[in-house]
């Protein structure tokens, strides 16, 4: 999780103060906005298999809540760092402020691999964690949801932990539960949906006709599926596709250039996401390097996957055809390899804005819950298109009248979003 | 050539068909290293306009004038005289035979000119040195080309940019033809290389920049003085010109021209020194006018780097906008880049976007078709902006903002929720409704039906918008569903949620009984249908919680029966106060002939009492629609005309009926009853609504080749002098045949049982069934039973595979069951031929407006209507003698061995029926 000598907090800190410096922000609404407001840092003992206990370290971190309740994962795993969480914690502050969601930034977390503990013993540290926090969360507070190595089962756990605190009803303290459990239509494909709204509203803007154009996607999970999904029925072809694999511990592309067949391809794919080789081979796909996605002649990169994925060291191999990178994924994108794609005026879609379907469509489930009622998959679909493509025309004027790329708008509203929170409140 | 290709041959300059005229010794010459053909094909491939001229070839004279003669030569080049026959003869015949096609000469000996008497260049329109190899012949194409556009004012636009030539010497005139041309064409791909649709690239490649002789305008001053700034560039031989961009003719090369032409990049200065920034596209200027505050002198470098990129549309705006001074010409002018760029990739027909603040669109959801409605609409569109606006000082004629979802929305949708056509054939209608209405949007779509709900305030209709609507013979008019929604409360999630129904009913409409049932009987399945939809904004004003336009109407260009005045070809309208759904269902009307509009087909006096519309349809505004009871009718009420008066949208629309005198006086003046005849618009002329019907129907008949239906609507504003009409959808119709496929006169007198002079239809229609409502009055309470008792009788009828002869009193298919028995389609699907009697004494005119009507004259059905005298004299006891098949008190079911027979006159309008064999009658 932690790079040795990479900090993520450290790097968060340092995009805010490049952004406050444009917005001009004053000091006090600096030192707020740059660390969180809130942090609990506790210790959860749980009961194992073989009857023993083990102390679990757990996290909550609030770094905002001016715009409304705070809202982020939890994650299990085992290099989990306080920094990391407060980082993420900072991001989902910009992430919501840019979807223009009235939710606030959290992260939570403990130190553990859920790889090496049963099921039962989950439930416990999920059980535990509540209990440490129950009093500072809350659907009006804090809303967490799943993240890496969690799930809704585990957000079922909390839930019902929390509840029996509380001793009532309370289906919007969390989010991402199964449907039918308080959970939300459309929230599986939301953000790879996201994705694709943002696609389509760039390449309007680039007059590039969304039915004509060809893709690369790095990645085959939730999000990666479900952007090639209506990628697809947008009449868009997918060249490639990359994805992990479990086996042999590498990634590799699967190429088809007259397009990939999405539903093939998931049918021939593990619970890891690899895809088997001799099927693709069998149903005609090309397995060349997993690095080599990036150079394949298209319209639109997707990077879906990881972070780090478009480096100074790869940056030169993206064909000269690509307009526009959609990053699907958190992080894809290096600062140095961001400055040549500005250079080469390849319009990129930044994460906290391109991914904020997942957000978004949480924050419909927390809606929902806190009125009982539920919507059709049409209503929640409607909502989330609409609420992306108002933030993404939001960001878009915003690089057209400063002529700035959509990164640095995208962080300008957001951040100018909260410091204004805060200062309608009086905090500063 | 494609289709599209040669249907825009006519509005092009473009040479798509040249003849070379050489000896097979010069053609070899010619062709020694690259035939024509070849040159010709890798010239245009590169501009991918879809064609490549065609080239025939000619070895004389003779032959040569052989294929003039056969037509279609848009160039005819002789490369040296021809052997067999003087050329002058040659010139004089090719004219003849071909006045409109240019002539052009070509040779290598500038000597041959010089023979006395051998060649007069006068004679041609253009004559050419050839220079090394055999690429000057596309030039001379382009060359000629731009000769016949700057020569038709139809044609040049008025605004293309143009090279000036004024060389004297014939070799340095050759050189400098081909790099100027090669200049112009270097520049295609750049301009046209983003225009996906062929009409696009067509025109932009019209609009190109054009090379021509000064000497053919006079010399060099007249063609500067005629063509002002459109001149960018002079080739000169005489010294330049001040303040005009010029070259020598001497080492001339495509760069040397091109470098002195507009640049592609625009490069915009601030006060014409610091350089603010540059663009190469629309995109580009968007963002520039964005980040930069030009000043208003900037435009006059914006304006030539336009038209250099063939915007000549926006040029045009502009420039009228600017006529007005002191506005925001930044602000009008980004808006002007963004409406092209949308439209840009699709021709005509923008495709919907959510930053679109304009009210008056028509766009497009998906990239699929549009439909039969849907392409009309686009038509009525651009016929509505085509319109000499001036010419109708206080009516402005619009098309209401319109989205259509195209048919790929449609498929998408059937296979997202797995709706398989072939197994929705066993489901009962309840069943397919509620099955769509469960099913979910497409999610490419859903987004923008939001933003439409978002915006759109006033009611909404849903329509079906099929592909087998566009066929001339099966109009499928009020087949499938239209809905149409109040779209009032203020929550846009209830608005969105009704919008999302009605287009999914609209969907499922395309397998519901009625629909199944005419496809059937036009010989068409499920499976060949796709479907677009139509969602419009409802023409109307709100009056309480009631919504309704003025008046709507349609308008035929083909009148059947006109007023004895009148002429078929004078077309006819059809008006009703309140929502069209009176016309269209066969309801009281107006009718009026838009050539002679004072001609009243009410009648006079008292008469006209008995045949005014007394009732009117509008659209309740109601908040709620249960998903059970949703149809298309949900919203729409029945109002008594009374209301329509107190809400004050009378006066402009009827006339008032004085008894004491019998007479009737425009507008609601003076107390007494009420005539719909809209004597203040027709009579007082308040509005030019005839004079602009007869523009549209005359208009769109000429475009489609066939006489036209068009639905409108029109509301008045409240001051009374100004109003709005809207066109609301545009069908082909069926004029009347000019041959007769019976002969009436062959049949003996005594086996006529019936004659009829209001007919449709043209042939000979034999029957072994018919199916008669007994008496001539008309019972409206129990309609529906008779109706019922009917539909079975026709699914007996159907289900042996024969077609029935159906009689009755009154107008079949009417929504009044006052004017006639309201069977719907499928109650008569079998029907071959069917005869109106008159109600009581009372003759009911047939509705042309109706789409009950529509579907009768399109599937060529025979269709009779008796008037009182003919239905008096008519032998129906001859009928007594066929035995019953089925009898109740209201209908009966004959079914004769024998048969009888109608013969219809389809180009006189009369008919006869006959029982063959004689009878005693």
């Amino acid at each position: 999780m932690a790079e040795k000598g990479f900090n993520a907090y450290k790097m968060a800190q340092d995009q805010f103060d490049a952004v406050a410096e444009k917005l001009e922000l004053d000091q006090a609404s600096r030192n707020l906005l740059r660390e969180p407001l809130r942090e609990y840092h506790f210790s959860i003992p749980v009961r194992m298999d073989d009857g023993t206990y083990r102390v679990f370290k757990g996290f909550r971190v609030q770094h905002n809540d001016a715009r409304g309740p705070c809202k982020g994962g939890i994650r299990f795993h085992p290099q989990e760092t306080a920094d990391t969480v407060r980082a993420l914690a900072m991001w989902m502050t910009w992430k919501c402020a840019v979807a223009d969601i009235p939710l606030g930034g959290g992260k939570g977390g403990v130190i553990c691999d859920p790889h090496d503990l049963s099921m039962r013993e989950q439930e416990g540290i999920c059980r535990g964690w509540v209990r440490q926090v129950y009093q500072n969360v809350g659907p009006f507070k804090d809303v967490p949801a799943p993240d890496v190595m969690t799930s809704g089962q585990h957000m079922l756990w909390m839930l019902d932990e929390y509840e029996k605190l509380s001793g009532g009803k309370y289906p919007g303290f969390i989010t991402g539960k199964p449907v039918g459990m308080g959970g939300s239509l459309g929230r599986t494909e939301a953000t790879g949906y996201g994705v694709i709204y943002h696609t389509r509203e760039a390449l309007k803007d680039l007059e590039m006709d969304i039915s004509k154009t060809t893709a690369a996607v790095q990645g085959f999970g939730n999000v990666a599926q479900y952007t090639i999904e209506l990628y697809n029925q947008y009449g868009g072809t997918v060249k490639c596709v990359s994805c992990w694999n479990q086996q042999e511990k590498k990634a590799y592309t699967f190429v088809k250039e007259e397009g990939i067949y999405l539903k093939e391809l998931r049918s021939i794919t593990d619970r890891y996401g690899s895809i088997d080789f001799d099927k693709a081979k069998a149903m005609g796909y090309e397995r060349i390097p997993g690095d080599d996605w990036i150079e394949m002649n298209v319209d639109i990169l997707i990077p879906a996957a990881l972070e780090n994925s478009i480096t100074a060291s790869n940056v030169d191999r993206i064909d000269k055809r690509v307009k526009l990178v959609s990053e699907g994924a958190n992080g894809p994108t290096t600062p140095e390899a961001d400055s040549v794609l500005s250079s080469r005026k390849i319009m990129v879609i930044p994460d906290f804005l391109a991914n904020a379907g997942g957000v978004t469509c949480s924050y419909f489930e927390q809606v929902q819950c806190n009125m009982n009622y539920y919507w059709s998959r049409d209503e929640v679909l409607g909502k989330l298109d609409e609420k992306m493509t108002q933030a993404f025309h939001g960001v878009l004027d915003l690089t057209k009248h400063r002529n700035i790329p959509l990164r640095e708008s995208a962080y300008m509203i957001a951040i100018s979003r909260v410091a204004e929170a805060c200062h309608l409140r009086g905090w500063i | 050539m494609s289709e599209s290709v040669d249907a825009d041959r006519d509005t092009t300059s473009s040479v798509r068909h040249m003849l070379l005229i050489a000896s097979e010794f010069d053609r070899l010459y010619l062709e020694g290293e690259v035939p024509i053909i070849t040159a010709l094909s890798k010239r245009y491939s590169e501009a991918d306009l879809g064609f490549v001229p065609d080239v025939d070839f000619a070895s004389g004279g003779q032959q040569a004038l052989g294929s003039i003669e056969g037509g279609g030569i848009d160039l005819a080049l002789v490369f040296n005289p021809p052997a067999d026959m003087p050329m002058g003869d040659l010139i004089e015949r090719a004219r003849a035979f071909s006045p409109a096609g240019k002539l052009a000469f070509l040779t290598r000996n500038k000597g041959v000119l010089d023979q006395e008497g051998e060649i007069d260049p006068s004679a041609f329109d253009s004559i050419f040195l050839m220079p090394e190899g055999i690429e000057i012949v596309p030039r001379i194409v382009q060359f000629m080309e731009d000769r016949s556009y700057l020569d038709d004012p139809d044609r040049d636009e008025g605004l293309s940019h143009i090279i000036l030539l004024d060389i004297e010497n014939m070799a340095d005139r050759s050189h400098a033809i081909i790099a100027a041309c090669d200049a112009v064409w270097a520049r295609l791909p750049g301009i046209m290389g983003r225009k996906t649709a062929l009409k696009e690239k067509i025109r932009a490649f019209e609009r190109r920049i054009r090379v021509m002789d000064a000497i053919r305008y006079g010399g060099l001053e007249k063609a500067l003085h005629r063509f002002g700034d459109r001149v960018s560039l002079v080739i000169s031989d005489q010294a330049p010109i001040k303040g005009i961009p010029s070259l020598p003719p001497l080492e001339l090369t495509e760069e040397n021209v091109s470098d002195m032409l507009i640049p592609e990049d625009l490069v915009l200065k601030d006060e014409g020194v610091t350089e603010l920034g540059s663009c190469g596209d629309l995109r580009g200027l968007e963002r520039l006018l964005y980040s930069t505050r030009p000043s208003p002198d900037q435009w006059k470098s914006i304006r030539p780097w336009l038209i250099s990129r063939t915007e000549f549309e926006i040029v045009r705006d502009m420039d009228a906008f600017l006529r007005d001074a002191s506005q925001d010409w930044k602000a009008h002018l980004i808006d002007l880049i963004k409406e092209r760029r949308r439209s840009g990739g699709s021709g005509s027909v923008m495709d919907f976007t959510r930053s679109a603040q304009v009210k008056d669109e028509f766009t497009r959801i998906g990239s699929g078709q549009l439909g039969g409605k849907g392409r009309g609409l686009s038509f009525l569109k651009g016929l509505a902006m085509s319109l000499d606006r001036g010419k109708y000082s206080n009516l402005t004629i619009k098309v209401p903002r319109t989205v259509v979802l195209a048919t790929d929305v449609f498929d998408q949708f059937l296979k997202n929720n797995g709706l398989d056509p072939e197994k929705l054939k066993d489901e009962t209608d309840e069943r397919i409704v509620d099955l769509f209405l469960r099913s979910d949007l497409p999610s490419t779509i859903i987004g923008d039906i939001r933003h439409f709900a978002d915006i759109v305030r006033n009611p909404v209709i849903i329509r079906s918008s099929s592909l087998l609507e566009d066929a001339l013979f099966q109009p499928f008019a009020g087949i499938y569903a239209s809905v149409m929604l109040s779209n009032s409360g203020h929550e846009l999630d209830r608005r969105f949620k009704h919008i999302s129904m009605g287009i999914k009913y609209v969907y499922a409409s395309t397998f519901l009984k009625r629909a199944r049932a005419y496809l059937e009987s036009t010989g068409n399945h499920n499976a060949d249908e796709k479907m677009a939809a139509v969602i419009q904004e409802v023409v109307g004003n709100t009056h309480g919680e009631l919504y309704y336009p003025d008046l709507s109407g349609v308008g035929r260009s083909y009148d059947y029966w006109p007023f004895p005045t009148c002429r078929s070809e004078d077309g006819t309208v059809s008006l009703a106060v309140g929502l069209g759904k009176m016309i269209v269902d066969g309801g009281a009307t107006f009718k009026f002939c838009p050539v002679h509009p004072r001609s009243s087909f009410l009648g006079g006096g008292r008469e006209c009492l008995d045949r005014t519309q007394r009732r009117f349809y509008a659209l309740k505004f109601s908040p709620t629609v249960r998903s059970n009871e949703f149809g298309e009718d949900v919203q729409i009420v029945l109002e008594d005309l009374s209301r329509a008066e107190e809400d004050g949208v009378l006066d402009s629309l009827v006339s008032t009926y004085s008894c004491e005198n019998d007479r009737t006086y425009p507008g609601c003046g003076r107390d007494g009853p009420r005539i719909v005849d809209f004597a203040p618009i027709l009579q007082m002329k308040r509005f030019p609504m005839a004079e602009v019907m007869k523009d549209i129907l005359d208009a769109s008949q000429r475009s489609l080749g066939t006489p036209v239906e068009i639905e409108f609507a029109m509301n008045i504003f409240d001051d009374g002098e100004n109003a709005e009409l809207y066109l609301l959808q545009l069908r082909s119709m069926r004029g009347r045949d000019r041959r007769s496929l019976a002969d009436l006169d062959s049949v003996p007198e005594d086996e006529i049982v019936l004659r009829c002079g209001r007919t449709m239809g043209n042939g000979e229609f034999a029957f072994n069934d018919i199916i008669m409502v007994k008496g001539r009055e008309l019972e409206g309470r129990s309609a529906d039973a008779l109706v019922k008792e009917i539909g079975k009788l026709n699914k007996e009828v159907s289900s042996s595979g024969r077609k029935h002869l159906l009689i009755g009193p009154g107008r079949w298919g009417s929504c009044d069951p006052w004017l006639g028995i309201p069977v719907a389609w499928n109650d008569i699907s079998a029907v071959g031929v069917m005869v109106e009697r008159p109600v009581g004494d009372r003759m009911i005119d047939p509705s042309q407006g109706s789409h009950f009507f529509q579907n009768i004259s399109s599937l060529r059905l025979g269709y009779l209507t008796l008037d009182a005298e003919e239905d008096g004299s008519a032998l129906w006891s001859a009928l007594d003698d066929i035995p019953k098949a089925y009898e109740s008190d209201r209908v009966m079911h004959l079914r004769s061995e024998r048969g009888v027979r109608v013969l219809i006159d389809g180009s006189g309008s009369r008919a006869v029926m006959q029982i063959p064999g004689g009878q005693k009658v």
